[in-house]
């Protein structure tokens, strides 16, 4: 197959026929950039070495074929477990080595049929059971040190499906698994997919009654609703209320939208005594008698986020209905009315896969609560370089490093706004771009008197003799408006001259969301070269605001 | 005794889960005129032989169990082309 630039190849590798996971890919990945291809099976080492324009590789393979020791053990001859890890050993160089320049995602081994030793079979040296944890194990420490290796959850790929493998299936085609185990693995893989192109979904946005807690506050009070306590109904919407607090602890934003009277619902989440999610569990909420989608596209552009990154749940299908019709891009899933469902399908969404978790993720929500204190001070502040005073912002600049390139690639990835160029690189492009000595990359962090907003930002530039280029300028929205723009283009203009420049040239590369980057650029008094092009001339210099203290961390 | 409605409706349910993994231009419609087997069928050996052994999978879970793919695979002329005389062929060799 003829592949044009802008495609990416997924090469599908595995020891047995693969061909129901190509044709469920197929049809799962919507977006005509990908194209799929299948090695020959049982050609795994060989598909790996070989060396390959793909993108992506999905490797997938059956523990008894892929490792000969695993296949005597499964025969229940003595083998040393040992000699088996070492095989495990050989296969995860090779899969390091295939990583240079592609991701790869593994499928985790999975048990076949077998009844191995019985009550033995998790005893360490004999068991199957015990052999195949520490396969997995072992091949999870060595390759996942690597950051383009991911590891897959085979097992989920099979809960839920009666008799995943079939042996008439495997003896006539070389498929061991029935076609639903492949959907599934497919579905997981999508998001795995979408989740590297930072098309993850991070807002989740929920309604109240009977969806949060049973029963409707308005009308019974916080002590009326049905929550925890001796009662298998309030029981499951705490667990709902738990199963959210989990996503929100890997990142995931919570937000509310009901219709309610806001002191009565506020009131029941504030006493509550078995209400897990608090007020400062939520990034926002809009809580009031307003139309549903106006909501949402308020607590999106509040939270600056698109709504292809939001869910929306609620139990009421009219609601639901409204806003998957105003609504296309977010995601409205449709709600069992048993609230014992609601936590086993909030898991089955899987669209909350990411790449990595870093500490920004994790504090995301204490930084909205921190972001809604410094607004409640703005408004006894007339000028808005006072408040700025006030807040006592500090911005931290430190290279890129193996430490701070996980977040540095998300911002490089997800950030729409205040970015110049837009451009998406892989943790390994953003390493090679910073290999020459031209160039140079800096993380900004940015902290005040009310919290860290963590790495919010960073600059790249670039000096091609005396003129130096601002080549990437991006800032999370979150500091947008705090003057911290102006330091960056400082700090661009101190590192171009270290490099020799004499002039930094700025060009806005316009994209359907990035607008607000150009406001910034026309009112940062650069000298304008025309609608898109900006210059500093270092002779008159380039300074920050006085009230902002700038650190630069040298590790 | 299984009625041809009930053989038809388990052919179906595999079609559809066939579908899931077929191109846009090979997914098999739900009608019995629809050819599944020999030279006009838009599936291939891989594909004709998972949707026998799902149809298989399937009769089991009502207690029929029949090997399908052995029977097609020794015959000399396929035993059936259609869907309907797939339901037919069923139904004459579970009497």
């Amino acid at each position: 197959m003829t592949k044009s630039i802008s495609q990416k190849i997924i090469a599908l590798i595995s020891d047995f026929n693969i061909a129901p996971l190509s044709g469920h890919l197929k049809n799962k990945l919507k977006y005509p950039e990908f194209v799929l291809e299948t090695a020959p099976y049982g050609q795994v080492y060989q598909s790996l070495a070989r060396s390959s324009e793909s993108w992506l590789d999905i490797v997938w393979t059956s523990p008894e074929r892929i490792l000969p020791g695993f296949y005597k053990a499964l025969q229940l001859e003595k083998v040393k477990h040992e000699d088996i890890l070492k095989e495990v050993d050989n296969f995860a160089q090779s899969l390091i080595k295939a990583s240079a320049k592609k991701y790869i995602f593994v499928a985790a081994w999975y048990l076949p049929v077998s009844n191995g030793y019985g009550m033995l079979d998790w005893q360490d040296g004999l068991g199957l059971s015990s052999l195949l944890a520490k396969c997995n194990l072992r091949l999870a420490e060595k390759i996942l040190t690597n950051k383009n290796i991911f590891m897959l959850p085979t097992h989920s790929w099979m809960e839920g499906i009666k008799l995943p493998l079939s042996k008439k299936l495997w003896y006539a085609t070389k498929v061991p698994y029935i076609s639903d185990v492949f959907e599934s693995a497919a579905e997981n893989i999508q998001q795995s997919v979408y989740a590297i192109k930072g098309k993850s979904r991070r807002l989740i946005i929920v309604d109240l009654d009977n969806t949060l807690w049973g029963g409707v506050v308005g009308e019974n009070g916080w002590q009326g609703i049905r929550l925890g306590g001796h009662d298998h109904v309030g029981e499951a919407f705490k667990d709902f209320q738990l199963a959210l607090k989990a996503l929100s602890n890997r990142g995931v934003q919570l937000a509310i939208s009901s219709k309610n009277d806001e002191a009565v619902a506020l009131e029941a989440i504030d006493n509550h005594p078995e209400m897990v999610l608090k007020r400062d569990d939520f990034a926002s909420w809009r809580i009031n008698w307003n139309d549903k989608v106006a909501n949402i596209v308020e607590l999106a552009n509040e939270i600056n986020l698109g709504f292809e990154s939001i869910v929306f749940i609620d139990d009421n299908p009219a609601e639901r209905g409204r806003v998957s019709d105003a609504l296309h891009e977010v995601l409205v899933p449709e709600w069992p009315k048993d609230p014992a469902m609601y936590v086993e399908t909030l898991i089955s969404l899987s669209c909350f896969e990411t790449t990595s978790i870093t500490n920004e993720d994790r504090a995301r929500t204490v930084m909205y609560v921190s972001e809604r204190n410094r607004q409640s001070i703005k408004q006894s502040f007339k000028k808005n370089d006072d408040w700025l005073r006030k807040l006592c912002v500090k911005v931290s600049a430190q290279r890129v490093n193996s430490k701070n390139i996980s977040r540095v690639t998300q911002l490089f990835n997800k950030t729409n706004q205040l970015n110049l160029s837009t451009r998406r690189l892989s943790e390994q492009e953003i390493i090679s771009w910073g290999d020459k000595k031209t160039r140079s990359m800096l993380a900004i962090s940015v902290s005040d008197q009310f919290g860290d907003m963590g790495l919010v930002g960073l600059i790249s530039v670039e000096a091609l003799g005396t003129k130096g280029h601002l080549v990437d300028f991006i800032l999370s929205c979150r500091v947008m408006g705090r003057r911290v723009e102006e330091t960056l283009l400082h700090l661009a203009v101190i590192e171009l001259k270290n490099l020799g420049a004499k002039t930094m040239e700025i060009v806005y590369e316009p994209t359907d969301r990035n607008r607000p980057t150009l406001q910034v650029l026309e009112e940062a008094n650069l000298e304008k070269i025309d609608a898109q092009k900006f210059r500093v001339n270092f002779e008159l210099g380039y300074q920050k605001p006085e009230f902002i203290e700038l650190n630069f961390i040298e590790k | 005794m299984i009625s041809k409605e009930e053989i038809k409706n388990t052919i179906y349910k595999c079609i559809k889960e066939l579908n899931r993994q077929l191109p846009e231009e090979s997914k098999l419609i739900l009608e019995e005129a629809t050819v599944i087997a020999g030279e006009n069928s838009p599936l291939d050996s891989l594909g004709l032989a998972t949707l026998i052994i799902c149809i298989e999978r399937h009769l089991t879970s009502l207690d029929i169990n029949i090997n399908i793919l052995d029977k097609f695979i020794e015959s000399s002329d396929p035993p059936f082309i259609t869907i309907e005389e797939m339901c037919l062929w069923l139904l004459e060799q579970l009497k």
